[in-house]
């Protein structure tokens, strides 16, 4: 007969994962996604760390630290990043891996003209500029480690 | 006889629909080597623990055990040994055996002040703990003796301990 792994429960395990503040697992979350995010899309272009090394002008050791899930990017880097994938730098955010939570993207609808200086004898709507989808991360706010 | 006596563990808290997460309790011992890990370095490393086992969380439930997230060949080539990459700055090292990005078996380590594992007495303890129940699970696996994988190839099922319960006493 297969038996199964005796599921070991740790008070002390549970005690330090309700000890990490709903900021820090943000935070650990939003880094380990991102490096995912590169790696995937290095894959699916068929590139490897070194190649992409060269294109964003950095050592190979800089994009395995990247992809280790602990990198703090700053804007310059992910800038740096998007720019040599071949993507808007807001789309570093969009997508997530099919098992995460998908909540419903925001869509923020900005008027880019001032319904007031429109000439009233144009007869157009202001078109409104729809911002590109932005998944919000507020289920990690909320996440329940337990 | 086994080299070594052990019985493989699901940590329950850490583990989740991406990632099987296990560590081992060694013959003799209540507490595996992972839950030891933290219990040894939580109060003069309490911030890199805390990091660690929140990172092992998302492994677990959202992303996966990724190559990318681990070091790979720590130990000598072929026992499957990797450690755990560690954050610039940090110093506590955990070693691991890897399979696939699904199923993840916990050791111990230590905080790392010097170039090699091998340099430092504690490093080199947890190390070679690691690799030789690594390769004692390894050969198991691969020989079919005590312990498979379940079909999908997610879970470990057998004799997840491999001594008998009137051997505590030995």
């Amino acid at each position: 007969m297969m038996r199964k792994a005796r599921k070991n429960n740790s008070p002390l395990l549970q005690e330090i994962l309700h000890s990490i503040s709903p900021l820090e697992k943000e935070k650990i979350r939003v880094e380990m996604a991102l490096s995912a995010f590169i790696g995937d899309t290095l894959k699916e272009m068929g590139m490897n760390k070194s190649a992409f090394a060269a294109k964003v002008g950095k050592q190979p050791s800089e994009v395995t630290k990247w992809l280790s899930g602990t990198h703090n990017f700053t804007v310059e880097t992910l800038v740096e990043i998007a720019t040599a994938l071949e993507i808007k730098f807001e789309q570093l955010f969009v997508r997530e891996l099919p098992s995460s939570p998908q909540p419903n993207p925001i869509v923020i609808h900005i008027p880019i003209v001032d319904p007031g200086k429109v000439p009233p004898s144009s007869g157009k709507q202001p078109m409104p500029f729809i911002w590109p989808q932005i998944i919000p991360f507020p289920q990690a706010v909320t996440m329940n480690f337990a | 006889m086994p080299l070594v006596k052990y019985e493989i563990v699901e940590l329950d808290e850490l583990s989740g629909e991406r990632a099987r997460i296990y560590s081992v309790v060694p013959k003799g011992e209540s507490e595996d080597l992972f839950t030891q890990f933290v219990g040894r370095w939580r109060m003069t490393l309490g911030d890199e623990v805390k990091d660690i086992v929140g990172r092992l969380w998302e492994i677990g439930n959202r992303r996966g055990a990724r190559a990318d997230y681990f070091r790979h060949e720590e130990g000598r080539p072929g026992d499957g040994m990797c450690a755990f990459y560690d954050r610039p700055g940090a110093k506590l090292r955990l070693y691991c055996l890897r399979y696939g990005s699904v199923t993840l078996i916990l050791g111990s380590g230590g905080p790392k002040n010097v170039r090699a594992w091998q340099d430092d007495p504690i490093l080199k303890r947890e190390a070679e703990r690691m690799i030789k129940y690594g390769q004692d699970i390894n050969l198991r696996l691969r020989d079919g003796d005590g312990l498979y994988w379940s079909s999908d190839r997610t879970e470990i099922l057998g004799d997840l301990k491999n001594y008998e319960d009137e051997d505590d006493d030995a």
